[in-house]
């Protein structure tokens, strides 16, 4: 067991946002770090300049889906899956239900890989009971699977209803 | 469940040069600490980078999540939960996510004893950190996998032991020296105090030697003995 403690505890203080926090503080709002500035310059500046790229602005739900869907055409699975999991814990941590459940209403499941389909049920697992759209998204990512693998569609779901 | 009598010692291996390239996305790893210390932590590894090195994500210690190469050789022994290789995948990039926020980022994590499951604020998807709220290295593996639809132990099967209550103690005086926040301190000796459940590092480690997952807590104790017994010292 290491001892250190180089930042003392604060609890957690009432918000501007008009509510306590039943977490941890929220920690100062900051630019993304280069490394993701850079996966979403890469992915996608130079098709969407107004890509956002600092997390105090949540992206634009359809926008978003289309920088989703051509990185699968792609067949860039990484960044189409660190884009999922970094873009919804931001929404998250903003609380942005709203956001996530219009990508989850209007995600086309069928032009999204098997593994960026499952980080958008394991990301938003934790939050599954205040995003009212999870579990039809839910269902159609199921027959898809049951559809295309089917074998192991239920391995691959069981954790996640 | 299929879960093995004696589980197969090739399915628990020491990690060395020779064995870590053998790690795709993710695995569980385990050594023994001072006296009866145990840690457990997670090893992963980027699977679209091919030169990618093995990082060990680890709870260490309060406000202390770690994320590193192993040192090679180690004392570590690793075991592949058995989960679908697409979740495996997410898990991977999952845990790089967690470095960057707890480790290179400005989120902090403290350690406490108590662990009811509901590990994320459900809304902000951040780990809990009030006063008392905290992870240990198990139950921070445990945390990372159950919080994302893939857990690992039946966790609500466990119960109070009383061989824990020493280790337990010493973690709440362990805070007190290292100048934790009093209140925070409060609370960890009060849900020692109530009887707070532990997880041992090594019944962690037992889902990486199980074929079906959740593990109930009659077989990751049986398989964590198990483990103990072929931890180098």
């Amino acid at each position: 067991m290491l001892f250190r403690d180089d930042a003392p505890f604060h609890p957690p203080p009432p918000t501007e946002l008009g509510f306590r926090p039943r977490s941890m503080p929220y920690p100062e709002r900051r630019p993304l770090p280069r490394r993701r500035r850079n996966l979403i310059v890469h992915v996608d500046r130079a098709r969407h300049d107004e890509v956002d790229d600092d997390r105090r602005s949540a992206p634009d739900p359809q926008k978003w889906l289309l920088q989703l869907y051509r990185l699968c055409a792609d067949g860039k699975r990484g960044p189409a899956v660190d884009l999922v999991l970094y873009t919804f814990d931001d929404l998250l941590f903003l609380r942005q239900k709203e956001r996530c459940d219009e990508i989850l209403r209007t995600a086309d499941v069928d032009r999204l890989m098997i593994e960026v389909l499952l980080a958008l049920l394991m990301e938003t697992f934790r939050a599954r009971s205040v995003l009212d759209e999870r579990q039809a998204f839910f269902d159609r990512v199921e027959a898809r699977l049951r559809r295309e693998r089917a074998e192991r569609a239920e391995a691959m779901l069981r954790g996640l209803r | 469940m299929n879960v093995p009598l004696a589980p197969a010692p090739d399915r628990v291996r020491a990690l060395t040069d020779a064995t870590v390239d053998e790690v795709s996305t993710i695995a569980l790893v385990i050594k023994a600490g001072a006296g009866t210390q145990r840690h457990v932590g997670i090893l992963h590894k980027d699977p679209d980078d091919a030169r990618a090195s093995v990082q060990l994500l680890d709870l260490r210690w309060h406000h202390e999540v770690g994320a590193q190469a192993p040192r090679l050789p180690s004392r570590y022994l690793w075991a592949v939960p058995s989960v679908e290789p697409e979740i495996a995948y997410v898990l991977a990039k999952l845990c790089k996510k967690i470095a960057d926020q707890y480790v290179r980022g400005d989120r902090r994590l403290a350690y406490a004893l108590k662990y009811a499951g509901a590990t994320f604020d459900r809304g902000a998807g951040i780990f809990m950190n009030e006063a008392g709220r905290g992870l240990t290295c198990a139950t921070f593996v445990m945390a990372v996998f159950a919080s994302h639809g893939a857990p690992l132990l039946h966790w609500a099967e466990w119960q109070p032991r009383e061989e824990d209550r020493a280790w337990q103690a010493q973690v709440v005086q362990a805070l007190r020296d290292c100048g934790a926040d009093e209140g925070h301190v409060t609370a960890v000796n009060e849900e020692a105090q109530q009887g707070a459940t532990r997880f041992r590092p090594e019944e962690v480690a037992a889902a990486g030697v199980c074929d079906t997952l959740p593990l109930g807590f009659t077989e990751a104790e049986r398989i964590g003995k198990f483990i103990v017994e072929r931890l180098p010292p």
